[in-house]
């Protein structure tokens, strides 16, 4: 199922954080959202995900409209999200972040969503024991937890705020190639936000550029990194 | 990881060398001792142990201070004695009454309230709590006010007798009502996906709705479930000391319950109850003081606050429950 986001408007008082701004999330692709900071990134996400709701503009997922439903209910429609500062549960186990993702979105017992969930942390080749608190693991881990929490979740639709974010060069591999694996295998379509452009270059199929709440471009890559605007505005005039 | 298995072991035996031998004291003691007076101190400890741990189920997971938990039991009280005093209703499916009375204000109050955060269930519940207080002290026709409320014993069962003034009777209830509420607890904070939802809010809150948590729904649950087994201890109460006032439902009284799960330490349930033991004997140690009561609770959540914020239970063990 696609999502289509229709000129979506989102204030912030006077500031204008959103500006109309419409594009579509194809139901296979993974799709980066870029831009400069303060463009509107985490807003748009904010609005999809249900944590803010737009002034005006349509969120349409099928034929449903997202903009009134609430975090919970649009993760269960199959929509779920990671978020930018990275939220685990601290004082859960590993395994116990993965279930609750897989127990409120699957009606399963709780010993057959400990079973999945192992799966889970298997297919994302979690590097530490199930039975650590996931305040004890570092800024990868978590955020390698917080994505197999989301898989667990069966998604359709994955958004990801900044995951790889202040993550070492290895670890950058090890998610973008992660996240192509989740769209290729699990059929799981993904929407990214994230500043580390050779990631969004190598990972993404098709680009959207906002800069001040607005949509200035749209396209695959190779496009993108040679938008006269997208350089101007965002990269400065410089090659990507 | 090798070592971290082997921390967890040596506690867990510790645990177990302090824990069973101190319940099997704490349930033998009155037996064995025979005095009306130590049988009257270890049903205090073991209820008022448990409201602070049920107290605790609900600060602990979702941060809801119910500043008005001593009304809701008060109010279990009150409903089990007058529906016994009244109309005549035993007594032990009053406790069933009490409980079902209290969890209904709670529902409703949850879902008017639990909206809001923080201080405003704080307010409001502590609102509602002197508003049930004023209630019962304006209403003498049906409550008797402060005159004071007369209640019937429990009517005998089996080998137990209620008016036997050693009061083992009472004592084996409270340990029987004490250790099912203290499982049920302990049952569903851990083994279900209930408890697996409060422990995700606890955690954060965002994340939680993103996995499809509605944390409304939990939150009202977790505050009805609270009162429900508010209002039950307090119908059990109201059948042991058979003399009800509105005094009962004071918001002092509700301190004391805070401050022993404080003393106790947040997120154990065995620690309300060691904490529980420690400030009823403690009050009746320094019972010349009495006066002084809130000034020696103050001096103890401060002491505590600033030398054992995770209270006695962290000494034992550092597992948390929430």
């Amino acid at each position: 199922m696609a999502l289509r986001i229709g000129s979506v408007v989102k204030r912030f008082g006077g500031l204008l954080a959103l500006n109309d701004v419409s594009f579509e999330v194809r139901s296979n692709e993974i799709l980066g959202l870029i831009g400069p900071n303060g463009s509107g990134k985490t807003t748009l996400i904010n609005c999809i995900s249900g944590f803010y709701r737009p002034d005006s503009g349509r969120i349409l997922y099928g034929e449903k409209n997202l903009t009134r439903l609430k975090p919970y209910e649009i993760s269960r429609l199959g929509i779920t999200r990671t978020f930018q500062i990275v939220e685990v549960f601290p004082k859960l186990s590993v395994l116990e972040n993965v279930m609750v993702g897989m127990a409120f979105s699957n009606p399963i017992d709780l010993n057959e969503t400990r079973h999945k969930s192992r799966e889970i942390l298997e297919y994302v080749g979690f590097p530490r024991e199930e039975g650590i608190l996931a305040r004890y693991l570092n800024t990868g881990q978590m955020k390698l937890l917080s994505v197999a929490r989301a898989l667990a979740s069966s998604p359709k639709l994955l958004l990801l705020d900044e995951t790889v974010a202040g993550l070492s060069e290895s670890e950058q591999t090890k998610i973008a190639d992660l996240v192509k694996k989740i769209n290729t295998e699990l059929g799981i379509a993904v929407l990214l936000v994230e500043h580390a452009t050779k990631f969004v270059m190598e990972v993404c199929d098709r680009i959207v550029v906002l800069q001040e709440g607005r949509k200035i471009a749209e396209g695959p890559p190779e496009e993108i990194s040679k938008d006269e605007k997208v350089l101007e505005a965002y990269l400065g005039r410089e090659e990507i | 990881m090798g070592e971290m298995k082997k921390i967890t072991m040596t506690r867990i035996t510790w645990k177990n060398i302090i824990a069973l031998p101190s319940l099997a004291l704490m349930i033998a003691t009155p037996f064995v001792v025979r005095d009306s007076y130590i049988s009257h101190i270890f049903i205090l400890a073991l209820l008022y142990g448990t409201l602070a741990a049920s107290f605790d189920f609900a600060v602990g997971y979702l941060g809801i201070v119910n500043f008005g938990y001593a009304a809701f039991m008060g109010l279990g009280a009150y409903t089990s004695a007058i529906a016994a005093v009244t109309f005549g209703i035993n007594p032990w499916l009053g406790l069933l009454l009490g409980g079902a009375a209290a969890g209904l204000l709670g529902l409703a109050t949850g879902v008017l309230t639990l909206r809001l955060y923080g201080i405003f269930v704080a307010c409001f519940t502590w609102f509602l709590g002197m508003g049930l207080m004023f209630l019962v002290a304006v209403t003498p026709e049906v409550t008797r006010g402060y005159l004071g409320l007369s209640v019937p014993f429990f009517p005998n069962v089996w080998i137990l007798d209620f008016t036997d003034p050693l009061r083992l009777s009472y004592f084996t209830i409270m340990v029987i009502l004490s250790l099912s509420i203290l499982s049920l607890m302990y049952y569903l904070g851990n083994r279900t996906k209930m408890g697996l939802a409060f422990r995700a809010l606890r955690g954060s809150e965002p994340a939680a709705m993103v996995c499809g948590i509605n944390p409304l729904k939990y939150r009202v649950i977790n505050f009805t479930i609270t009162c429900a087994i508010a209002g039950t201890l307090g119908s059990f109460y109201a059948h042991y000391i058979r003399i009800l006032t509105p005094n009962l439902l004071q918001t002092s009284q509700t301190i004391q319950i805070l401050v022993i799960a404080y003393l106790g330490g947040r997120g154990s349930l065995w620690g309300s109850i060691i904490g529980a033991f420690l400030i009823i004997t403690l009050l009746e140690v320094l019972r010349p003081l009495e006066a002084y009561r809130f000034i020696i609770y103050g001096v103890i959540l401060i002491l505590v606050m600033i030398f054992y914020p995770g209270g006695l239970a962290r000494l034992l063990t550092r597992k948390e429950l929430y």
